[in-house]
C-alpha cells in the first residue's frame, strides 16, 4: 500500500486484496498518515479484486473515524466483483463512489 | 495448510477436494484460494469463483474467529464436492456453534461486524448448519451456472496419485471407525424408510422408532409433543419418561415461551441445547423430571407447518450429543414429521418429499463409500471412476493395500437402487474391510463374504455380483475370483484385451457357494480393467448396447494411445460419454485400472 496527498485528500493506492490479512494495517496506516489537513480519504480500489467482511469492517471503520472529524471516506474505481459486495451490504449509498 | 486431498480422480463430473487446515484466521485467506484455484479448473465463470472465495474466507473465518479455547488446536476441514448442478461445501468447525437464522439481517451502518453470514446466504442457494457440540458442520450450495452451448465440463484428471497418498491409513482408520458407529443408524433409517411405506398406528410406529433412536444416539430420555391440528399446542404424543409429562404446551403467541425449551425451539423454528451452562429452566415443566441433563429440542416441520417438538437428552452432563448423532436425530426427527402428516393428510405430495430425502440418503451413502484415494505402490497404478445414473444405484469399488506388498482390487455391484442398494453396498464394505487378513485368497474370500451376507441378502430377496483380484507385483501375478459378475479384461503390451475370471454365483444365492479363482501372469505393461455391467450396458440414441466387443475395441486403442491409468481412466470416461451422447445413464457405471510398469 502506498500513500500520498493530494490537497485535502489522503489517497491510498497499490493493493489487490482487503481482507482478514491486511485489514488492520491499514487502519494503522490511515493512523499513521492522517494529517488534521485531510479531509477525505480515497481508498483506489482499481486493483483489488477480493474484498471480505474483515475489509468492509476496516472501511467502516475508516468512514467512522472521518465521520468524527467533519470529513468523509471516497471509494474510487471499484471493480465489478468489490462494487457487487459494497450493493449487496448496501454500502454504496453510504460511501462515496466514484468510477473515473 | 496440513493436508490436501485434491482433485479427486475417481468421479468425472463429480470432482472433490478436501482440505485440513489449523484454526487461524490467517489459514482462511490461502484455504479460499486455494478453493478457488479448484473451481477453475472444473470451470466456472469468474463471478461464481468470487462468491465462492468469498464464502469460503467468511465460512473459515467465522470457524476461526468463534472457536473456544479447547477447539483451538484441533483442525478445521473443507469439503467441496462438484455435481452436475451444483456445488456443495461443507467447513468442519469446533466453535461452539449458534443458532442460524434462516435469513441474516444485514447490520447497521455502524456496526462493524456480523457481515459474513450475510454474504454467505446472499451468495449460496442454500446454507445449513449442523450443530453438535464437539463440532459442527456448514453446508453450503450454489447451483453451477447452465453450460454454454457446445462446451463440456473439463474433466481434468487427475493428479500424480503417487504424491497423494497422505495418511492413509489414518484415513482408512477414521473411514472404518465411521462406517461401523454410522452402519446402526443407517440400518434404522432403512428400516425406518420401509416401515413408513406400511400403515401403521401412529402412536406404535413412534414409540417403537424413538426407542430404537434412543439406542443409537445414546440417548438416556426423549419427550415427543405434537401440534395438534388447529396448531394451538402441543399435546404429549410419547415418551421414555415416568412421571407426568400429559399436560399441553399452548402455542398461543401471548404466552411467555422463555420457560421451556419446546416451546422454544417451535417458535424460533431452531434447535435449542440444553446443558450445565444452559440448563432447563426450573420454570421449565421438563426440568421437574430431568434436572441435570444436556440435550436438544427439536421441532419437527413438514410442508412448512409444525409438526410438533422432540427433546431428547442424556442424564450425564459430560457427553455431549456430537454432531453426527445430532444430524441422526434431526433426520429421525424429519422421517417422523413426514410420517405424522401422512397418516393425517395423506397428501400425495408428501411422498414425494419423502422420495427426495430417501435419494438424499442414497446418494450421500454411496458418495462415503467410494476410497477418497486409491493405494499406489511400486510398479502399480491404480484409477477408479464412478458414474452415477438418475436414480442412485449400488455399484462400488475399492482398492485396498496389503501388507505393504500386494494390493485388492475390488468391484461390486448390488441389485437394485435407491436406499436398500446403497446399504447392501455399506455393509459389504465394511464387511470387506473387517477380514483384510484374507486378501491373499480372493477365492476363498468372496466364500466368507456369500456366508456372512446371505442370510441379509436372501430375506431381502437381494443379491451382489463381485469380483476380487489380489495382486502381487513382486511375483509379477494376480488371482481372481468372480460372484456373479463380469470377467475383467486384461490387455499385455501389443495383445488384444482378453477376458479373466470365471463368473459363478452372486452373492446372496446360494449359502454354501464355494468360489474359486484362478492364477494369471501379469507381464509389465500389462493393463487390468474391472468394470461393473452399466458400461457394457451404455446405451446410444439409437438404444444400442455398448456391448463386450466394443468395450474391448476401445480400451485396446486407448491403451495403444496413453500410458498412466489416470489417463486411461479419462479417456475411457470421454469414450462411454461419446457413446452415451444425450442419453442419461439408465444404470450406474464404474471401473477400476491397473497398469503395471
Amino acid at each position: 500500500m502506498k500513500t500520498r496527498t493530494q490537497g485535502d485528500t489522503l489517497v491510498i493506492t497499490d493493493f489487490t486484496e482487503l481482507n482478514t490479512t491486511n485489514a488492520t494495517w491499514l487502519q494503522d496506516l490511515v493512523r499513521q498518515s492522517l494529517v488534521h489537513a485531510h479531509k477525505i480519504i480515497e481508498l483506489d480500489l482499481s486493483k483489488v479484486k477480493f474484498l471480505d467482511s474483515n475489509g468492509i469492517s476496516a472501511l467502516i471503520s475508516i468512514h467512522k473515524t472521518m465521520c468524527k472529524r467533519g470529513g468523509r471516506i471516497r471509494l474510487s474505481g471499484p471493480t465489478p466483483a468489490v462494487s457487487q459486495i459494497l450493493q449487496l451490504l448496501s454500502l454504496n449509498e453510504v460511501f462515496e463512489i466514484i468510477n473515473p | 495448510m496440513t493436508d490436501v486431498v485434491t482433485p479427486h480422480t475417481n468421479q468425472i463430473g463429480a470432482q472433490f477436494l478436501s482440505l485440513v487446515f489449523a484454526c487461524d484466521l490467517r489459514e482462511s485467506r490461502e484455504v479460499s484460494r486455494c478453493v478457488r484455484q479448484f473451481l477453475a479448473a472444473v470451470p466456472l465463470p469468474e463471478d461464481d469463483l468470487h462468491a465462492w472465495e468469498l464464502m469460503v474466507t467468511e465460512a473459515a473465518n467465522n470457524a476461526a474467529e468463534y472457536v473456544a479455547e479447547e477447539g483451538r488446536q484441533l483442525s478445521n476441514r473443507l469439503e467441496v464436492f462438484c455435481r452436475d448442478h451444483e456445488i456443495e461445501v461443507r467447513l468442519t468447525d469446533h466453535t461452539p456453534g449458534f443458532d442460524m437464522p434462516a435469513q441474516a439481517e444485514l447490520p447497521s451502518i455502524d456496526s462493524e461486524k456480523g457481515r459474513g453470514l450475510f454474504l454467505i446466504q446472499s451468495l449460496a442457494d442454500e446454507v445449513e448448519y449442523l450443530r453438535g457440540r464437539a463440532e459442527n458442520c456448514m453446508v453450503i450450495r450454489k447451483k453451477r451456472p447452465a453450460p454454454v452451448a457446445g462446451t463440456r465440463a473439463a474433466a481434468e484428471p487427475v493428479v500424480d496419485l503417487g504424491s497423494r497418498f497422505i495418511g492413509d491409513e489414518q484415513t482408512l482408520q477414521a473411514m472404518t471407525e465411521e462406517l461401523a458407529s454410522c452402519y446402526e443408524s443407517l440400518s434404522a433409517i432403512f428400516r425406518f424408510t420401509s416401515a413408513l411405506n406400511r400403515p401403521q398406528p401412529t402412536e406404535e410406529f413412534t414409540a417403537t422408532w424413538m426407542r430404537e433412536l434412543l439406542a443409537i444416539v445414546e440417548a438416556d430420555w426423549y419427550v415427543l409433543r405434537l401440534a395438534d391440528p388447529g396448531g394451538k399446542e402441543l399435546r404429549i404424543s410419547a415418551t421414555s419418561l415416568p412421571g407426568s409429562l400429559d399436560y399441553s404446551l399452548s402455542l398461543s403467541p401471548d404466552v411467555s415461551l422463555a420457560n421451556s425449551v419446546e416451546l422454544r425451539a417451535a417458535q424460533s423454528r431452531q434447535d435449542v441445547w440444553f446443558d450445565a451452562n444452559a440448563p432447563l429452566a426450573m420454570s421449565d415443566p421438563l426440568s421437574h423430571v430431568v434436572r441435570h441433563s444436556n440435550g436438544l429440542a427439536h421441532p419437527i416441520f413438514s410442508e412448512e407447518s409444525l409438526v410438533g417438538v422432540l427433546a431428547i437428552g442424556r442424564l450425564s452432563s459430560d457427553a455431549p450429543f456430537k454432531a453426527s448423532q445430532a444430524s441422526v436425530i434431526q433426520t429421525f426427527a424429519d422421517f417422523l414429521g413426514i410420517q405424522i402428516s401422512n397418516a393425517r393428510f395423506r397428501a400425495e405430495h408428501l411422498q414425494a418429499q419423502l422420495t427426495a430425502r430417501e435419494l438424499q440418503i442414497a446418494s450421500n451413502l454411496q458418495r462415503s463409500l467410494l476410497p477418497e484415494k486409491l493405494p499406489q505402490m511400486p510398479g502399480l497404478g491404480v484409477a477408479g471412476y464412478y458414474h452415477s445414473a438418475r436414480q442412485v444405484g449400488g455399484d462400488f469399488y475399492d482398492a485396498i493395500a496389503a501388507d505393504g506388498q500386494g494390493l485388492l482390487l475390488v468391484i461390486a455391484d448390488v441389485m437394485g437402487k435407491g436406499v436398500p442398494a446403497a446399504m447392501f453396498a455399506t455393509i459389504f464394505r465394511s464387511h470387506l474391510h473387517a477380514r483384510l487378513d484374507l486378501v491373499k485368497r480372493p477365492g476363498e474370500f468372496l466364500t466368507w463374504l456369500n456366508r456372512s451376507l446371505f442370510s441379509d441378502l436372501d430375506r431381502m430377496e437381494m443379491f451382489i455380483t463381485a469380483q476380487l483380484v489380489y495382486v502381487d507385483p513382486v511375483a509379477r501375478r494376480f488371482q481372481v475370483a468372480g460372484a456373479g459378475h463380469c470377467p475383467l479384461l486384461m490387455t499385455s503390451a501389443g495383445g488384444t484385451p482378453v477376458e479373466v475370471g470365471n463368473t459363478g454365483f452372486p452373492l446372496g444365492i446360494m449359502p454354501d457357494t464355494r468360489y474359486s479363482e484362478e492364477v494369471r501372469d501379469l507381464p509389465p505393461g500389462a493393463r487390468l480393467l474391472l468394470y461393473t455391467d452399466g458400461v457394457t450396458d451404455t446405451q446410444n440414441a439409437s438404444d444400442e448396447m455398448l456391448g463386450a466387443e466394443r468395450l474391448k475395441q476401445n480400451l485396446q486403442q486407448i491403451i495403444n494411445r496413453c500410458g498412466n491409468t489416470a489417463q486411461t481412466v479419462q479417456d475411457m470416461a470421454v469414450m462411454l460419454q461419446a457413446f452415451q451422447g444425450k442419453e442419461l445413464a439408465a444404470d450406474d457405471q464404474a471401473f477400476l485400472v491397473l497398469a503395471s510398469e
